[in-house]
Parts: C-alpha cells; sequence; structure tokens
C-alpha cells in the first residue's frame, strides 16, 4: 500500500499540470481567434485612443518616436512631425516643439526633424528642440521645464491616438493645459485578422503602460 | 472570401493530414484528442514560459533603469526573438516535464 501511495502522488501533481497546461493553451487559442476574427481589438483601441482637439494653443509638442541608423525618420516619427508642423503652418501656434533622442548609435531624432522641419519653411527660431529624454515621463517633465520658461501654458500634444492615451494625462500633471492631436486618427476600422492582431498588441501595450504610469507616477 | 482563404486552408490541410494519418498509422478518434490535448499542453507551457520572460525581462529592464545610468527600452521586450526562445524554452521544459512522466 505504500507503493501505491508513493505512485499515485506525482501522478497527481502531474494531472494537476496538465490540466493547468492544456486550460492555458486552450485559453491562448481562444484570445488568437477573438483578437483576430472578432472586433474586440477595435472596441479595445475606440475605449483606450483620445481624439483630437485642434484648437489655437501656445505651443505644438511632437512626441519621439523613433529614427533609424541612417538618418531616415520612422513612419510613425514623420507621421508625428508632419503633423506638427501642418498644426505650426495653419498658424494654431507660434512655437514647435520636437522631441527625439537617440537610439542606438542614430542621429538624434529632435534634430532630424527639426532639419525636415526647416526645409518645411518653419523658421528655426520657432521651434525648440527636447534631445536627451527617453521615456514619455522623461519627455513631459523635460518639455514643461523647457515651457515654462517661455510662458507658455496651453500646448498642441501630438502623437498616435493610442499613445496619447498615456502621454495626456502625464502632461496634464506638469500643469499644463493639453489639446491632443492623434496623428494617425483612430486605428479602429481595422478589419483583417493580422492587422486586428497588431491593434490588441498595441492597445494592451498601450493599456499596461497607462496603467504602469498612474501606479509609478 | 480573402479573409476566409487562411482558415478554409487550414482546415482543407487538417482534414486531409487526418485522413492521411488514418490510413498510414492506423490512428482513431481517440489519439486524435490525446494528441490535440498534447498540443493545448505545449501551447499552454508555451504561454506561460513567454509570460515569465516578459515579467523577468520587466523587472530586470526597471532594475537597471533604476540601479545604473543606462537605459533600456521596454519596448524590446517586443521583439519577435523573445517569443521565438521562448518556443524554444517551451519545447524543453515541456519535454523534459513529459520525461519525468
Amino acid at each position: 500500500m505504500p507503493v501505491g501511495n508513493q505512485q499515485s502522488m506525482p501522478i497527481n501533481s502531474d494531472s494537476r499540470w496538465q490540466r493547468l497546461l492544456r486550460l492555458v493553451g486552450l485559453l491562448s487559442v481562444l484570445c488568437v481567434l477573438l483578437g483576430a476574427y472578432t472586433p474586440l481589438p477595435n472596441l479595445l483601441a475606440r475605449a483606450l485612443a483620445v481624439s483630437s482637439r485642434v484648437q489655437p494653443a501656445d505651443a505644438i509638442v511632437v512626441l519621439g518616436a523613433s529614427v533609424h541608423r541612417d538618418g531616415t525618420l520612422s513612419d510613425q516619427s514623420l507621421r508625428r512631425t508632419v503633423q506638427g508642423i501642418l498644426l505650426y503652418r495653419q498658424g494654431l501656434a507660434p512655437l514647435l516643439v520636437l522631441s527625439g533622442t537617440s537610439y542606438e548609435g542614430s542621429p538624434v531624432e529632435s534634430e532630424v526633424r527639426a532639419h525636415l522641419a526647416r526645409q518645411l519653411g518653419i523658421p528655426a527660431k520657432a521651434i525648440l528642440l527636447e534631445r536627451e529624454a527617453q521615456t514619455t515621463a522623461e519627455e513631459a517633465s523635460n518639455i514643461a521645464r523647457t515651457l515654462r520658461q517661455h510662458k507658455v501654458q496651453r500646448v498642441l500634444l501630438v502623437s498616435d491616438a493610442l499613445h496619447l492615451a498615456r502621454a495626456v494625462p502625464r502632461f496634464e500633471r506638469e500643469g499644463l493645459t493639453v489639446l491632443p492631436v492623434a496623428a494617425d486618427g483612430l486605428p479602429a476600422d481595422t478589419d483583417s485578422p493580422d492587422k486586428r492582431l497588431s491593434l490588441l498588441i498595441h492597445a494592451l501595450r498601450e493599456a499596461v503602460g497607462r496603467w504602469l504610469y498612474r501606479w509609478g507616477g | 472570401m480573402d479573409k476566409a482563404m487562411v482558415p478554409l486552408l487550414i482546415l482543407l490541410t487538417s482534414v486531409l493530414g487526418y485522413g492521411v494519418a488514418r490510413r498510414l498509422w492506423q490512428v482513431d478518434r481517440a489519439s486524435l484528442a490525446r494528441a490535440w490535448h498534447r498540443a493545448m499542453e505545449l501551447l499552454g507551457c508555451w504561454a506561460l514560459v513567454y509570460l515569465a520572460n516578459l515579467f523577468v525581462g520587466a523587472t530586470f529592464i526597471l532594475l537597471i533603469r533604476l540601479l545604473t545610468d543606462h537605459f533600456v527600452s521596454l519596448y524590446v521586450l517586443g521583439s519577435i526573438m523573445l517569443i521565438l526562445w521562448s518556443v524554444l524554452q517551451a519545447l524543453v521544459f515541456y519535454f523534459l516535464w513529459r520525461e519525468r512522466q
């Protein structure tokens, strides 16, 4: 009998593990199916995304994305920069703040953006650069410090619709009045399985980021 | 029709594969159920290993940021390589665990 007991213990233990692994595996399959073939990611993105409020302000702040080692801006960075330049050219604010640091040996993103802005007719004296910040939180505190010196209170904050959900509260915490401007529109109409999965991952990442910012300050 | 193409393809090759397996290896429906269970176990093992990698990775990165001047982005955890390495880890851990049974 003792031998039987000794044999049955690991088997029961393994059965529990088997059940757990099967359950987690099944949940993973369900998550992928729900993410790819239902509008769940679209609903989640719509709930998280921030809509644009384009009004006159004291400055336009364009948040960093990334730049390649050869000095070309990433799609995201280029989209945000062009949006900022368009807002400036519409006369919505007299200052254009371009953010973006260097990534693993790449040129400084904000400098590449400033070069583009000048080529597109933005006067050099209207451009301010934030070169050091590595995270959205650092961008908020560094840029707010610079803008206080220019007596700026109200800013048009340019980023992606999902990233704005995290960035707007962080800039507001610095005492600025923030008008969000989404450079990519609401990514809610995607209907191909691949794009839906990609949207789901993006939305979940931003949701976690937002939670971390709220929790960690 | 375009969106239905991939699910239809998978359905077709699954039915064909099962048909071939029945002829070549004389497997029955119970074998198919067991194979499904094993596949779910393996997938579950991968999911747990991947989540563990994400958690340990995020903790490690936050500690590096806290304790040193070096900046490591949390975005590195979105790398496709982390998924692939986790698959390899999960395969090893799963078969190690099966070995014990």
